[in-house]
């Protein structure tokens, strides 16, 4: 209950400063984000949210930068907007809303029926004068034929469409792209979708005029493990909920943030017992890691301040930010015994030096409203690389340099990330694909897992094997030698969000964070 | 000398105990309160002392500890030691020479040495990137990885004022984890997408490829003691497994069948004995032969992070980290046989032909005294006892050195030395006194020729 009203509180706060720059006239009140979508973009409940009207329907919702609709739900909780429950109804409502969808033109039409959660979800694809847009695609989410929301992914901001040749519309390959340039900005150019078949694999790389954009290889065979191949060890948590990130510790105790209670807990895997530890002076633990000293990071998100339990004292030190307002979310290491820290709402990455406890830089990432979620070290290069969720974009700093930017070559929502020999490895939110950065060629790759799956944290084992806890029931292990996944069903602590990692013998740990649990795969 | 050694010269072995192989070792706890994060202990190849790194006040620290206990000595104050950290980061971040004197370590200020003995800690390279610094045997040549183009390359530099030189180029991806046998470099370079193994003769400045399809991940290679062969891991139905390459057959030997996750961080002795860290509910340490067979259970039961097995030259001790009870992780030693000190007195006589030299090895838990002479197809005595005695021997001008309560002979049909077996079970204590008595009738009226005494405290 605490958890809830402090939130509501917060969100109230958000929306007010996010208002006063994008809607003037909004009203800062009204329904926050359905359960159901909390997880349907990145963070959702931590955006901020603006009063949208869409065909004549009042929502609330997440808007982009340039204030398109992403994410939008009934302004009125307690008073479901009436929306037709006819696809073909609703398709010609989307349509009919072009401008306020910022849909350039682009028509909606019926592709397919799924399931989200407990929730039906219909999948509109886009398309222009006869030719689709890749990737992209708008969701409507209903509970009992009653509308829950919808999530209009589109490129935004959009500044131009090329037009389509009579040769575009008839050849079947042909379709629309969203071309990022240096501003995170996208134009709606026609590529080709080249595709090759192997004995294993189905590859399909996006050609645009200025050459191939990305590649993306799907397996032909099925993705589920042999019965027996892994073991899984579930631990209910006993007290509070909401088990968010997690990492071991060099004596294999594992920590995992709990901020709906302001906890920061262990559990030790060989007496099973968990242990909470208060955050005092500040709260909501948010993202978490264990420094090589046993020192375990969190940023303290509705707090502001970076918090850090030293293991061995149990003592508990909460460092004010460099600037304000600040929501500190994920920690992440340096090439340098330096902490980064991340703040989505706040749009800014920040150094702290834990020797001198001081702050050495907090930076404004380039691009507006990038959702900066996470970071990793490439220690050969003395980089730093982030995730960028909703530009889409994989920003990273290099020392006494401004921040730089690699955009994703699709528009999956780059959420959590691991580097490993030259490739950042990456999860997209939004799909069921692993994104991979070649930093030393700049090429990207993606990898097509099991239909239905969308990642979910990352972390990768001492062989190599990239591991994404998916966002409803597996976990999904891609071998780079044979480009394959195999995916293991979790018994019961499903749900992950920001959770994963590999101990130091090699097992995997994730938080299951809405079953309450946290878990071990050992897999052989 | 190797085990090789002892089939080329052919010599009667005498069995004096029961007891043929080391009964159970003895598991000490050398460290506490070493505060958060790894210790990455590692032994010196002697099998005397230990280099570990702990909190202290604030910082991490380097300290040593013998292997029999005691007091810690801190070697550096207000350094910060910096460690390799995260899945790809196994590797043990500190380096030993082979008597313990010289350690290497690096922090932000760069790579350091310190010598133990005139208690110097002097930066050798201001690379600070993960550069894994590794130290040879006799503590005279360095090696390390620095970036270059982006690139880890590998650096060797001879101690302590020589010129680093870069011994790599445009390596590829990934880290080269360099280490260093003598005018012989072992690192890993990308090939084909997975780390390889290559080995670097300084002196030629010539590089071989050792392995190929070793799959993703570090292969965290290392050099046996005394340069034979090398041991790694690689991938093998997608686990890591132990492998051994020899240098002088080129052949490769997969040792273990693990069929678990986690990396291996294997270490081998020369004496043919591997020591690695696999998971049964947590990573314990394994010791096994080098072609696999006779795996033993060193450690059970215990927790912490990597175990990270490190060993002497003949694995008379396994020294790991592994958490205490109140949670820190601490250096733990097992320990197979006990620290012998071998003290020589008195002086050999002369033989009709050369010398005599003493010759003792160990070989595992046996210790093998010896002596070497420059006669053909000869008989010696090796004598036994619990006393040092200087009784001179007449109508020689050999002294009886140890009142012996057994003489074993030993006939060596050929050039070559004579060697008894004295295995050295971990419960043996006290002091022991041997010699050799070799008979060569042209050497003097009596025809014995006497060795040197030596005293061997267990």
């Amino acid at each position: 209950m605490h958890r809830t009203v402090l939130r509501t509180t917060l969100r109230l706060s958000q929306a007010t400063v996010f208002l006063a720059l994008v809607i003037p006239s909004a009203i800062a009140q009204d329904a926050p984000v359905p359960n159901g979508l909390r997880d349907a973009i990145f963070g959702a409940h931590k955006h901020p949210t603006a009063n949208v009207s869409i065909g004549g329907h009042a929502f609330r919702g997440i808007v982009s930068r340039d204030g398109m609709p992403v994410l939008v739900w009934s302004r009125d909780a307690k008073s479901p907007l009436k929306l037709p429950f006819d696809r073909a109804a609703f398709a010609r409502w989307i349509n009919g809303a072009d401008k306020e969808f910022k849909h350039l033109g682009f028509e909606a039409s019926f592709k397919s029926n799924a399931r989200y959660l407990d929730m039906d979800a219909w999948v509109f694809e886009l398309s222009r004068k006869g030719v689709p847009l890749f990737d992209h695609w708008v969701k409507v989410y209903w509970k009992d034929k009653i509308f829950v929301g919808m999530l209009n992914h589109f490129p935004a901001p959009a500044t131009s469409v090329v037009e389509p040749t009579d040769g575009d519309r008839s050849t079947p390959d042909r379709v629309y792209y969203a071309q990022a340039d240096a501003k995170a900005e996208y134009r709606l150019v026609i590529a080709t979708l080249s595709r090759r078949e192997t004995a294993t694999h189905r590859r399909t790389e996006v050609v645009t005029r200025r050459g191939a954009e990305v590649e993306i290889w799907q397996q032909k065979d099925g993705y589920m493990a042999p019965a027996g191949a892994a073991t899984f060890s579930e631990y209910t948590v006993p007290s509070g909920t909401f088990p968010d990130q997690i990492w071991a510790d060099s004596t294999g105790i594992i920590w995992f943030s709990q901020p709906s209670n302001n906890w920061v807990t262990s559990f030790n895997p060989k007496t099973s017992k968990f242990t909470q530890y208060a955050t005092t002076g500040g709260s909501g633990p948010d993202g978490l890691w264990v420094d090589d000293k046993d020192r375990v990071w969190t940023g303290l998100y509705y707090s502001s301040h970076l918090g850090v339990l030293d293991v061995a004292t149990k003592k508990f030190t909460a460092f004010a930010p460099p600037y304000t307002p600040a929501s500190l979310a994920i920690p992440s290491p340096s090439s340098r015994d330096t902490i980064w820290v991340t703040d989505h709402k706040n749009n800014r990455i920040s150094e702290f030096d834990p020797k001198q406890s001081t702050w050495l830089g907090s930076h404004v990432m380039p691009t507006s409203a990038t959702w900066v979620v996470a970071g990793t070290v490439d220690r050969t290069r003395e980089r730093v690389w982030f995730t960028g969720y909703s530009s889409n974009s994989l920003p990273y700093k290099d020392i006494g340099k401004p921040i730089g930017e690699v955009p994703t070559p699709t528009r999956g929502g780059p959420s959590f990330l691991v580097y490993n020999d030259n490739k950042i490895w990456y999860s997209n939110w939004l799909n069921n694909r692993l994104g991979m950065l070649d930093v030393a060629s700049s090429k990207f790759t993606e990898y097509t897992y099991r239909a239905g799956e969308t990642g979910g944290p990352i972390a990768i084992t001492p062989t190599g094997k990239p591991v994404i806890g998916g966002k409803v029931s597996h976990i999904v292990v891609f071998d780079p030698v044979s480009k394959t996944f195999t995916d293991y069903a979790i018994p019961s602590s499903r749900r992950l969000k920001d959770g994963i990692t590999v101990s130091p013998d090699g097992a995997i740990w994730f938080t299951g964070t809405y079953t309450n649990k946290i878990a071990r795969l050992v897999i052989k | 000398m190797s085990g090789g050694n002892i089939m080329k010269h052919s010599v009667l072995i005498v069995s004096l105990f029961a007891i043929a192989t080391p009964a159970m070792g003895q598991l000490v706890k050398l460290t506490t309160g070493s505060g958060g994060g790894e210790r990455q202990p590692v032994v010196s190849a002697d099998g005397r002392v230990v280099a570990y790194l702990a909190m202290s006040a604030g910082t991490r620290e380097l300290f040593t500890i013998p292997t029999k206990g005691g007091t810690a000595t801190a070697r550096t104050t207000g350094k910060d030691v910096s460690v390799g950290y995260g899945t790809f980061d196994s590797w043990t971040s500190i380096s030993m020479s082979a008597n313990g004197r010289y350690i290497t370590y690096w922090n932000l200020s760069g790579v350091h040495l310190v010598d133990t003995v005139s208690k110097t800690d002097t930066v050798v390279a201001k690379t600070f990137l993960i550069p894994y610094p590794r130290l040879d045997t006799a503590g005279k040549r360095a090696v390390w990885q620095s970036p270059v183009n982006n690139q880890q390359e590998v650096f060797v530099m001879d101690l302590p004022n020589g010129t680093p030189k870069q011994i790599t180029t445009t390596s590829g991806a990934g880290r080269r984890l360099p280490v260093v046998d003598g005018g012989l470099v072992l690192f890993q370079k990308t090939v084909g997408g997975w780390h390889e193994l290559f080995l670097h003769d300084v002196q030629l400045n010539k590089t071989t490829q050792l392995t190929t399809n070793s799959g993703p991940g570090n292969r965290y290679g290392n050099f046996a003691p005394g340069g034979d062969s090398i041991v790694y891991e690689a991938i093998a139905s997608g686990c890591k497994e132990v492998f051994v390459h020899s240098l002088l057959t080129s052949k490769t030997t997969k040792v273990s069948s693990l069929g678990k996750t986690g990396d291996r961080l294997p270490v081998a002795t020369m004496d043919r004995h591997l020591f690695y860290q696999s998971r049964s509910n947590t990573l314990e340490v394994y010791r096994a032969d080098d072609d696999g067979k006779n795996v033993v259970t060193v450690t059970t039961g215990s927790s912490g992070g990597l175990r990270r097995p490190s060993t002497d030259a003949h694995g008379h001790v396994v020294v790991f980290q592994a958490a205490n009870a109140g949670g820190t992780l601490e250096v733990w030693c097992y320990r197979y046989c006990p620290e012998v000190t071998l003290t020589r007195y008195g002086t050999h006589d002369k033989p009709s032909l050369g010398k005599l030299e003493s010759d003792d090895y160990w070989y595992r838990c046996d210790l093998w005294p010896g002596i070497r002479t420059s006669l053909f197809n000869y008989w010696a005595v090796w004598a036994l006892g619990v006393r040092q005695t200087s009784v001179k021997i007449p109508g020689t001008g050999s002294s009886l050195y140890t009142d012996p309560l057994l003489l074993a002979p030993v006939h060596v049909p050929a050039l070559g030395g004579a060697y008894a077996r004295l295995p050295v079970p971990q419960a043996m204590k006290g002091t022991l006194y041997y010699q050799w008595f070799v008979f060569d009738a042209s050497a003097n009226a009596l025809g014995i020729v006497g060795s040197e005494g030596t005293k061997a405290s267990f």
